[in-house]
């Protein structure tokens, strides 16, 4: 279970289980949003974007930065950000 | 006459890149207004359209994804649409755009905006993309679920757009009270009605998404990505600079013969020598960058519409980042080559306010446009015969600026603007063909801009520099006053002697008269801190006049060397000859080859102008922002110069 690193992190997880770094993901990976470990207006904003709990995201580019879609919004993140999204691969869920 | 229909005041909200701005541009034309709010750095442009007898009011609020995080658009479009933001009436309605095939992630937004109970309307904008990627939107349901009018159409070709008025007179508040316990359940909310009225086709749009995943792979690569940048951002800079040149040599023929016209058909005197030396320069001085500033923004407008400048952000932010930079400060920084003020203007796009206030900074570094002219006059004595030295010297300056730019940056972030800044997040809005009119109409609205800030405040600064280098009004000299009674005497014998006489006599007068005047005052009482770089009191007045704005230096030095009238006809070479023959009062050359590489120097990294100043105070929001700027680059620059002087005197360079 991931717990606050600092007081304005922004820990919040949906129920599934086995989550792994959005970072560790490879170009084509889908995976439901799991969790955000990052401070608090940042996951704020990832979630007004579209990026919220339990939606699926498609992995398009990895690395620096990484471009993720989720419903029809593409977003670009930096790694560290990607580094702070908590996700279940759909292959796992399967 | 009958009375004039009352204005409908609507505010257009929307998540970015949903058209948003086409649509306004569409609805506006150029009719828009910009306003700025106290407080706050977020502009509202406000345009009239009259339809169907009905006036209406638009007003465009910053894009938002949503109205309850904490960021300046987000608290201003709350702020506005709760009518607290401090500004002209609340809007009575609420013109709502969507993008139609984002439309789960944008309902998001229309659901907070419909809990202020006010009239609204929703617009399903570029819905013929959306059906084109398989989907299939149900308007009337759409429309019976949320009570509101819902247009379906496409701003950037028009369609659906002339049935928005009728749809804005009929709006009305949504019936049923949206009210969600916190962003998930609204988010829920908006995803169940997307999926109800937005039926998708399976493996429709694939391919367009394999395609975009290719491009953002090649755009975003390390390597290729960068040089992609490069590419495109040289492109953008030879175009700005070359197509430029035309219209900028005809705006100076223009002027320059409007002046010379003033200067023979006013009656002599110093209303005529205002409106001639003062009034027209100063507004030549001013329009001469209006082409560069037009294109520039035309471009930028251009490459943002086509999606590209997102990921471009992500490219310069390798680079930048370590100077304590976002990526996207890279336009800012760009932009400030033609002119700091819109680069200034542009740094609305950083959403980190310490990222924001360190490019604001360390904007005015980037050599533009109004230090073109003294850099070809003292690259020109530095390197009369020799245009290879005088290429790398031109050059020198632009990679001078730029890295005076990104060292201070990186010494603001670590000092007096220490912190995290957020990492990059960015929405890649889709890969399409750019609209000619939002271009055109961004275009016209910044050169307005740019007219209306920076070309009001040139002209009152040169009908002030004119009129400190005027007045007092010297008498005429003994020795002056011989020279025109022996040019008398001569007049019938030797016609031509006494002409050449009298030209001296002028020229010795127009110097009595500035080193009489306020200015040459001035530039006598400066003179014992300047001197250690190599200046001496006559170089001094045009750099204190040219503190006002930068492009003064070369008429400045043309009026004090009493070469204006000759050299406007001869342009920059009779400037150069006769500042090149110039000499002091013990009758050294003025301008040592030690001497002008330190004003070159002085040139480069002084912050003169004015204007950026008053840019740099509203964007900030805060004077002691400008004080610092001109400060410490003033400081940095006399430093530099005091270095380059001396250093070259040490080497036994005179």
């Amino acid at each position: 279970m991931i717990r606050a690193a600092a007081k304005n992190s922004e820990v919040r997880e949906s129920t599934a289980a086995v989550p792994v770094l959005l970072s560790e993901l490879r170009p084509g990976d889908t995976a439901i949003l799991h969790g955000f470990h990052l401070d608090r207006r940042e996951a704020a904003l990832l979630e007004a974007i579209g990026l919220t709990l339990g939606c699926e995201l498609r992995v398009c580019k990895a690395g620096e930065p990484a471009i993720v879609q989720a419903r029809s919004t593409r977003v670009a993140l930096a790694a560290a950000v990607a580094r702070g999204l908590h996700v279940v691969p759909r292959a796992l869920i399967a | 006459m009958s009375p004039s229909p009352p204005v409908t005041r609507f505010a257009l909200l929307g998540n970015p890149n949903t058209g948003k701005t086409t649509l306004f541009n569409r609805l506006s034309g150029l009719r828009a207004k910009t306003g700025n709010y106290p407080g706050i750095t977020q502009d509202a442009r406000r345009a009239e359209f009259r339809a169907n007898g009905t006036r209406f009011e638009i007003i465009d609020l910053p894009g938002a994804y949503s109205l309850h995080i904490d960021t300046p658009e987000s608290i201003f479009d709350k702020k506005l649409l709760g009518g607290d933001a401090g500004v002209p009436p609340e809007p009575d309605g609420i013109l709502l755009i969507v993008d139609a095939g984002n439309l789960a992630r944008n309902l998001v937004l229309v659901a907070e905006a419909l809990t202020f109970r006010k009239p609204a309307v929703l617009l399903l904008n570029m819905i013929d993309l959306a059906e084109a990627a398989g989907l299939a939107i149900d308007r009337a349901g759409l429309e019976r679920r949320l009570g509101i009018p819902v247009i379906a159409g496409n701003a950037r070709t028009g369609a659906g757009i002339d049935r928005l008025a009728d749809a804005l007179a009929r709006a009305q508040p949504c019936a049923a009270p949206l009210e969600f316990a916190d962003h998930a359940a609204r988010s829920a909310w908006a995803d169940r009605l997307a999926e109800e009225f937005g039926r998708r086709v399976p493996g429709a749009g694939s391919r367009r998404e394999r395609l975009t995943d290719r491009l953002d792979k090649f755009v975003t690569h390390p390597v290729l990505g960068a040089l992609c940048f490069i590419a495109v951002m040289s492109a953008l800079f030879v175009v700005i600079f070359r197509v430029a040149e035309w219209p900028m040599s005809a705006i100076e023929t223009i002027f320059a013969s409007a002046g010379a016209w003033l200067a023979r058909v006013l009656p002599p005197g110093a209303a005529a020598d205002l409106v001639a030396g003062g009034v027209v320069s100063g507004i030549a001085g001013t329009v001469v960058f209006l082409p560069q500033i037009c294109l520039l923004f035309f471009l930028l407008s251009l490459l943002e519409d086509t999606g590209y400048l997102a990921r471009a952000a992500f490219v310069a932010n390798r680079l930048l980042r370590r100077f304590g930079l976002p990526g996207q400060a890279f336009v800012p920084l760009l932009s400030s080559h033609a002119c700091a003020i819109p680069g200034i203007l542009c740094t609305r796009l950083i959403p980190d306010r310490r990222d924001r206030i360190a490019t604001i900074l360390v904007a005015p570094f980037m050599s533009c446009s109004a230090r073109l002219p003294v850099y070809v006059l003292l690259i020109g004595l530095l390197f009369a015969d020799n245009a290879l030295a005088a290429g790398v010297a031109f050059a020198s300056c632009y990679l001078l600026g730029a890295a005076a730019a990104l060292a201070s940056a990186l010494v603001a972030r670590r000092t007096i603007l220490r912190g995290k800044s957020p990492p990059m997040v960015l929405e890649l809005p889709s890969y399409k063909v750019p609209s000619l009119r939002t271009a055109l109409v961004t275009m016209f609205e910044r050169g307005w801009l740019f007219l209306r800030n920076a070309g009001t405040a040139i002209l009152a600064i040169c009908v002030v520099m004119w009129w400190l280098s005027t007045y007092p009004i010297a008498e005429r000299s003994a020795a002056v006053a011989a020279m025109h009674a022996e040019a008398e005497a001569l007049a019938a014998a030797a016609p031509e002697e006494a002409a050449e006489l009298r030209r001296a006599a002028a020229l010795a007068e127009s110097k009595d008269a500035l080193a009489h005047s306020f200015a040459g005052r001035l530039g006598h009482a400066v003179e014992p801190a300047l001197a250690p770089l190599g200046f001496d009191w006559q170089i001094d007045i045009a750099v204190l006049t040219s503190f006002l704005a930068r492009e003064v230096f070369v008429s400045s030095m043309a009026v004090i060397l009493g070469t204006g009238a000759e050299a406007a006809a001869e342009g920059d070479s009779g400037i150069l000859g006769a500042v090149g023959k110039a000499r002091r009062e013990d009758g050294s050359p003025l301008f040592t080859w030690a001497t002008a590489a330190s004003l070159l120097v002085f040139y480069v990294l002084a912050m003169q102008c004015l204007p950026t100043l008053a840019v740099t105070r509203r964007e900030t929001g805060a004077w002691k922002w400008a004080a610092l700027q001109f400060g410490y680059m003033t400081a940095l620059a006399y430093l530099a110069a005091l270095a380059t002087f001396q250093g070259l005197r040490w080497f036994g360079v005179e």
